[in-house]
């Protein structure tokens, strides 16, 4: 098959300054990109998979190696910046923040602007951009505004951008990262299309293992070098290496793998709940017998540990309202009737799709927004009485919002975490002793407390961001996909950090998340928001059972419950409630006839 | 939250359709209208002209006054002195310091009048009638000779596009920093100027922080999109001035004309 992009030796080096050093990027790297192909480029955050994007985009050009596209080598000494230029019209590239790499005011003008640049006629230009936006069904919003639009909406907007241009070749960089699961569903979607139906080579550069499953081929980076790469086949069907690389798996091989590893021969490479579930089947032989599961009293016991009701009630919604616009033709019914109570010691998980009130919920928590009916009560205490201080109420009720990094301002770590508890009029020993407990918490070294946090890495700024709330030692904390963008090894970081916070401080936490699958793992308790109504709330075992339900307002279900339906259709009944790998894993074990 | 950016109000009037080249051209011939009036019967010409344009627009008046509310100071300013310290023939009021001359309030009611007029001029042509967006457009096409002068036209309407872009996204995210630091204690209502001013640093540090990140950004996905500059660009919306357009230049161009001929053979009460 003929190459769109041939990758040889190359290395790149971020040349550092008089605070940082210099960064090996990328070493030694090879790998080839086929015609017509979708390739993806996995890897941990810092892996050096950007850096690899924008060299394959001429944005920079390496130290050593080859970039080799149509017989010509663009990192040659030769080369000019003509031919750099004519390579950049092969080549297109989607970014990650929908919103930084929109330029014009109205949606079709945005998409001619790349065939503007190139100098195609207008009429010509007219006829490519109708279609760009035909193809990725964004017609109908032409003449928008972009800023209105979804991110989702936004990103098809780029890429129709980009296939105006009429390139051989699309690079996503982390396109998805930002976009809530239908956001990402869309854009996937067009993407698959694009790559099937027009032929156009796609590579894709990510962190999401569901997208990986897709491709046709997959390079794994790890500190700046290839690890591995093949078929999905072939490169989960070694889950260890991608552990160790900060990575992960789709949770139908990690199924398949712990089952292997307790000695039924499952096969690793099956990604699709249904085929996943045929081979577990065959694997089985026929040795798993519901009866024997039923009768396992070490499964059993662990199931009916469901989330204890009887601990203390920190903080809860009664009667809850709420209108944005309240009396004008707009006015739209956000929240209705919310009856909550949240308790000390745990971890609550709040899930609902985009629009569905749960951001709402959140702001009238933290007394940002004050509820139209109804009252909140902290402690026993209305926050809105009138012999309490908001003020004091925010520091009881810690909010991290979604993408906290964005909020660092001071000069030092240490002072942006002090930030919360100086507002608070701690003297400052007490001001120390809070900053160095919450940066314990959150994984904040220090040797970074004096560090400026404009330096930090991504994972590193959310996390000084998460102190910074918990540096305040809230009694309830209240986090706004506190994970969001970050990879498998950051995700964890921060969640474990967020669960150890909860178990020494017997706080209550309030975390919203689209990731079932983090939900699923972390959370004591669900509770399921549509429309701006509570219409499930229990524990994960008794909300992701119920799935359908769950599918029908929108809303996924952990990768392995799908794989526990599929089995029970088969016969291998392990229970509607099962939402852990682990979990799934130990009952079909635990029913296996000796 | 949404901006409305000079107020502009959707339609599909005249005025609406005009190519923005023609309105600006227009708009600086109405100017000059306005300048020119001196007779009382050229100014109720003028006046009734200016209505008319409302009328043409299906804008509310009532939105076309609105516009009128932030110059509200400077007119009543200008009536005052004009009022005050206008030296004309015939004194009116002689009470110690003041002297109020005839001439004086004349040329007051000419100055407002002349004011109120130009904005609801402009505002029919320019604001209410015209996206930014469009607005720019014809501006850099109508500039475009002086591109020749080494005058970044283009780059100028360029950064204009941009702004109008971005700064719904940045409004937006000054509320979330704000709502963010809001949660962390800061407080942003209370104590003298300087504390208050000294609150807002942690909302413009990051604020600054990502504009700058975001314009990173930019510039790279421009470059990606083969951006350089204006040179060898077309575009995909060329603005073509139709019959309509001249029509309307030529009708406020025999408006002028009009005014000129009043002044000379009605010049009743004129200065």
């Amino acid at each position: 098959m003929e190459n769109a992009i041939e990758i040889k030796n190359l290395s790149f080096t971020y040349p550092g300054d008089e605070i940082t050093p210099p960064v090996e990027a990328l070493k030694d790297v090879s790998f080839t990109v086929e015609k017509g192909s979708f390739t993806v480029i996995l890897g941990h955050n810092g892996s050096g998979k950007s850096t690899l994007a924008s060299l394959m985009c001429m944005l920079a050009s390496p130290d050593k190696g080859q970039i080799i596209m149509g017989g010509r080598d663009y990192a040659a000494e030769d080369v000019t910046d003509e031919e750099i230029f004519d390579a950049r019209r092969r080549v297109g590239m989607v970014f990650q923040n929908p919103d930084n790499q929109i330029v014009a005011t109205i949606v079709e003008e945005d998409v001619a602007f790349g065939c503007e640049n190139l100098g195609v006629p207008s009429a010509e230009i007219r006829r490519r951009v109708d279609e760009a936006l035909d193809t990725v069904g964004m017609r109908k919003y032409a003449r928008h505004a972009p800023h209105r639009l979804s991110g989702g909406q936004k990103q098809r907007v780029a890429i129709a951008g980009v296939i105006a241009m009429k390139r051989d070749v699309i690079i996503f960089d982390e396109s998805t990262a930002m976009l809530d699961p239908m956001g990402r569903r869309e854009v996937m979607n067009t993407i698959e299309r694009l790559n099937r139906d027009d032929g156009i080579t796609v590579a894709l550069i990510t962190h999401y293992m569901e997208e990986a499953t897709r491709a046709d081929k997959i390079v794994v980076m790890n500190g700046g070098t290839v690890l591995s790469s093949g078929s999905p086949s072939e490169v989960f069907s070694h889950p260890m290496t991608l552990w160790n690389a900060g990575l992960d798996v789709p949770q139908t091989t990690e199924l398949s793998w712990r089952l292997k590893e307790a000695g039924i021969d499952a096969p690793l490479d099956l990604f699709d709940c249904e085929e996943c579930a045929d081979g577990i089947v065959k694997a089985l032989k026929g040795r798993f017998d519901s009866s024997v599961l039923c009768k396992n009293e070490e499964i059993n016991k662990e199931k009916n540990i469901g989330a204890s009701a009887s601990k203390e009630i920190v903080f809860e919604l009664r009667g809850i309202n709420y209108f944005y616009g309240k009396g004008t033709p707009y006015e739209t019914h956000a929240l209705k009737n919310i009856e909550l109570a949240f308790r000390k010691g745990e971890i609550t998980g709040v899930i609902g799709h985009t629009g569905s009130g749960k951001s709402t919920m959140m702001q009238l928590l933290n007394g940002l927004l004050k509820p139209t009916e109804g009252k909140i009560l902290l402690e026993g205490k209305d926050i809105w009485d009138k012999s309490s201080s908001i003020r004091d109420v925010r520091f009881k009720a810690g909010l991290v919002m979604q993408y906290p990094e964005y909020q660092l301002f001071a000069q030092t770590v240490y002072d942006d975490i002090a930030f919360g508890p100086r507002n608070m009029g701690l003297d400052e020993d007490e001001v120390r002793r809070r900053c160095m407990e919450a940066a314990a918490f959150a994984d904040v070294s220090q040797e970074m407390m004096n560090r400026s946090p404009f330096d930090l890495s991504g994972g590193q700024k959310r996390r000084v961001a998460l102190a910074g709330v918990i540096a305040m030692n809230p009694s309830v904390l209240i986090l706004d996909e506190p994970a969001a963008g970050l990879d498998p090894g950051g995700r964890r970081a921060i969640l474990d950090g967020i669960r150890e916070y909860k178990e020494i401080s017997g706080s209550s936490i309030i975390v919203v998340s689209h990731s079932m699958e983090d939900m699923a793992a972390y959370c004591d308790r669900i509770v399921v928001m549509a429309d701006g109504a509570i219409i499930m709330d229990g524990s994960p075992a008794e909300v992701f059972s119920r799935s359908e339900e769950l599918t029908g307002v929108g809303l996924d279900v952990p990768q392995v419950t799908r794989v526990a339906a599929s089995l029970a259709a088969r016969g291998v009944d392990i229970g509607r409630d099962v939402y852990a790998v682990r979990c799934a894993a130990e009952r079909i074990l635990g029913g296996i006839k000796s | 939250m949404d901006i409305a950016f000079g107020q502009y109000c959707e339609g599909d009037s005249i005025l609406h359709r005009l190519d923005p080249r023609a309105k600006l051209i227009i708009s600086i011939i109405y100017i000059v209208v306005i300048f020119l009036a001196k007779s009382v019967f050229a100014f109720v010409l003028v006046a009734a002209a200016t209505a008319g344009l409302v009328a043409v627009s299906k804008i509310s008046p009532k939105i076309a006054l609105k516009g009128l509310k932030p110059i509200l100071f400077i007119v009543v300013f200008t009536t005052l002195v004009n009022i005050f310290w206008y030296k004309g023939e015939t004194l009116l009021v002689n009470f110690g310091f003041i002297h109020i001359y005839l001439e004086g309030i004349w040329n007051a009611l000419l100055i407002v009048l002349r004011i109120v007029l130009l904005l609801i001029a402009t505002g029919m042509f320019l604001t209410y009638t015209t996206t930014p967006l469009s607005l720019t457009d014809g501006m850099e096409q109508l500039l475009a000779p002086l591109a020749k002068l080494k005058i970044p036209v283009h780059d100028f309407s360029m950064m204009m596009t941009i702004a109008l872009r971005f700064i719904p996204t940045l409004i937006e995210e000054t509320e979330k920093i704000m709502n963010a630091q809001k949660a962390r204690g800061a407080d942003f209502s209370t104590g003298g100027p300087i504390k208050r001013a000294k609150a807002l640093l942690p909302v413009v540090i990051p604020l600054f922080a990502s504009a700058f990140r975001r314009a990173g950004d930019l510039a790279t996905a421009m470059e990606c999109r083969c951006y350089t500059g204006g040179e060898g660009r077309t575009r995909m919306n060329v603005l073509r001035a139709g019959a309509i357009d001249y029509i309307f230049t030529l009708v406020v161009i025999m408006l002028g004309a009009g005014v000129i001929l009043i002044n000379k053979f009605i010049p009743g009460f004129s200065l």
